[in-house]
């Protein structure tokens, strides 16, 4: 753990749920891979430091828009911030998130960061994303795009999940309105059912799928 | 549960009524540190036998190794992890440092004052400078929200106290925690069906009327400080509330109550297993005070939940929190899992029940537990040994955990919930 990384986070708050369910699975994900090498392509600074106090520091982080100023950000780990083109291979990638505007460039930057047998883990945001405040306002690239532009690159997809979609939604409301009514008792029974509704795989080969719509994705691909 | 890298320290996967934590599996600097030193000095007071001494020790040191500049400690946050600044989990750590100490220091060796220079700068550099409300006149919950919670602020008023024994410096007891236990005093309340129980929290000057046997039962040890401090009556007699109101909330079986609402509505399940420990211990305390409720239940369910292979299980009734019906016969895999948070207050309440000058019996413990247990309703299996903590359904591996590794090695979707 990279305690200056968590000073500047807000270590008297905790982070969304959101955030904390896809930066566990990322970091449980490539911690196999960390003894060679991992990197984070981060859209906002909470993003890249939320995934890199995970790997205790010891990861490359290429921003993929310009959240990071080292003048503004004195405690964020200066020697992490890394440029593209002379970084070395990483056999692990976090990509979170995929935006509009620098998908396509950070796709084949990608391409020749990740070794031949790397393993890409892609944050996708969902229809519901705009309120998660670590994304730092990101406008989403989606998961249709997202797959596409994987498979360009011939990556292929292993699994993939949705976290807090509808069902968790529901639950969700549930909880406020047992709160509101008087019954904390059944809120909190609702908050444990949207807890156990937060994470969902997901068939990525189906057009349509209503579990995508969600707040967060998670894809984990590796090269055909 | 021992993990050597990123840092030494036990580890594991966590349950807990708030949240799970499955995944982050690293060696977390949190409140295990109370009972595992406090429970490794019962053995050692009770044996004479300096081997359990040193294993506090070892314990002490890897806090000493882990304390950042600043004075927290990582991954202090148990359910939460992996992050610091773990509420009570840093004034939990400084309690279990504070026992060290004052037991080398009364041995006349010198290790004691780096212990207690370590829980020196928890306290007093980092969370007090960050949490004391000088004008609520009590330690926050939240840096910068207005709030409090009665059971952790007694952890901190704990550590306080212990530390000034170590110090001879009473100053802090004075400042910080006579006022915050009259804070507390507060929050308990003086009639009616909850009488003795303690309100969960207050947040933005709201009450959340919650209450917990198990955090009611946390806030006693504190109290008896605070009588013992001042000799006034009203801490011991708040302690012997709360631990009242614990028993009345105990079921047949020995167990306690989860949660109770106001007008007498509960949410029951899921009910302690190892952490019930910590409800007897504050009985066991009381007792030179005139508690007289009867532990010899609630011992019996503590040693009913031990694994073959000496685990102890978290609880029962995981599988019921959201429907908080009676559960089936096969615990959920939550209620079995061994979590070292948990099971270090049932370490160090029987560790605390063997009598002076004992020889340890030789036990012929098997190292692995093959338990039946149950996940979504569906029959599974939980494996244990030495090197792995592991969950089956038929033949499908869902969860592995290779003891010391600081991520789980496989956590399907059926168990990535928080």
């Amino acid at each position: 753990m990279v305690e200056t990384l968590d000073t500047t986070l807000q270590p008297w708050q905790s982070p969304s749920l959101v955030i904390e369910h896809v930066c566990d699975l990322g970091a449980q994900t490539l911690y196999p891979l960390h003894a060679r090498g991992l990197g984070i392509v981060a859209s906002s600074a909470d993003y890249a430091r939320q995934f890199l106090s995970r790997f205790d520091g010891a990861a490359a982080v290429f921003p993929s828009r310009t959240w990071y100023d080292a003048g503004k950000q004195p405690y964020f780990p200066a020697e992490c911030i890394q440029a593209p083109h002379d970084a070395p291979q990483v056999a692990g990638m976090i990509w979170a998130e995929p935006t509009p505007d620098t998908a396509a460039v950070w796709m084949r930057r990608i391409d020749g960061l990740l070794s031949p047998d790397g393993v890409l883990c892609v944050v996708v945001a969902g229809r519901l994303a705009a309120r998660v405040p670590e994304r730092g306002g990101t406008r989403a690239f989606g998961w249709r795009k997202t797959i596409q532009l994987l498979s360009e690159h011939q990556f292929e997809i292993q699994t993939a999940f949705t976290f807090h979609g509808l069902s968790s939604y529901t639950f969700a409301l549930l909880n406020a309105l047992w709160a509101r009514a008087g019954r904390p008792d059944l809120a909190d029974r609702a908050e444990f059912r949207m807890r156990a509704a937060f994470t969902r795989a997901v068939d990525w080969r189906r057009t349509v799928d209503l579990s995508r719509i969600s707040t967060l994705g998670f894809i984990v691909a590796a090269r055909k | 549960m021992r993990a050597a890298a990123p840092r030494a320290g036990y580890g594991g996967p966590v349950a807990h009524w708030w949240k799970n934590n499955l995944q982050f599996t690293g060696a977390a600097l949190d409140w295990r540190y109370e009972g595992i030193i406090n429970a490794y000095l019962n053995l050692y007071r009770a044996t004479n036998d300096r081997r359990w001494l040193e294993k506090a020790a070892r314990a002490g040191d890897d806090l000493i190794a882990g304390q950042f500049p600043s004075g927290s400690y990582p991954d202090s946050s148990f359910e939460q992890n992996p992050y610091t600044s773990g509420r009570p989990h840093e004034a939990a750590v400084d309690i279990g440092l504070c026992a060290l100490a004052a037991v080398l220091r009364a041995e006349g060796d010198p290790r004691w004052q780096r212990y207690a220079q370590t829980v020196q700068h928890n306290l007093y550099d980092y969370l007090i400078p960050r949490l004391w409300d000088e004008s609520a006149r009590s330690l926050r919950d939240a840096r910068h929200l207005p709030s409090f919670v009665p059971n952790k602020a007694a952890t901190f008023c704990e550590a306080v106290f212990l530390l000034a024994d170590l110090t001879g410096d009473a100053a802090g007891i004075a400042r910080y925690a006579l006022p915050t236990l009259d804070a507390i005093l507060k929050f308990q309340v003086q009639t009616g069906d909850l009488a003795g129980a303690i309100y969960q929290n207050q947040l933005n000057g709201v009450r959340v009327a919650r209450f917990m046997p198990y955090y009611a039962a946390r806030v006693v040890p504190a109290m008896l400080y605070g009588y013992a401090h001042t000799g006034r009556a009203v801490y011991v007699d708040a302690a012997l509330q709360a631990l009242r109101f614990c028993y009345r909330w105990r079921d047949p079986d020995g167990a306690f109550v989860q949660m109770i609402y106001p007008n007498g509505r509960v949410n029951r399940y899921p009910r302690w297993v190892a952490g019930a420990a910590d409800i007897v211990r504050a009985g066991d305390l009381l007792k030179p005070h005139g508690f007289d409720g009867d532990s010899a239940r609630s011992l019996t369910w503590i040693l009913d939940g031990q694994h073959p292979n000496g685990g102890v299980g978290t609880a029962r009734g995981f599988g019921s929190q959201s429907s908080q019906q009676a559960p089936g016969d096969l615990p959920e895999f939550r209620d079995i899992l061994p979590v070292c948070g948990w099971a270090d207050k049932a370490f160090r309440y029987l560790t605390g029940l063997i009598p002076a000058n004992a020889t340890l019996p030789t036990l012929e413990t098997p190292d692995r537990a093959d338990i039946e247990c149950s996940l979504h309703g569906r029959p599974a299996r939980y494996h244990e040994d030495r090197t792995v903590i592991e969950l089956w359904q038929r033949d499908t591996l869902l969860y592995r955990w290779n003891k010391g590794e600081p991520w789980a090695a496989i956590c399907t979707s059926a168990l990535l919930w928080k």
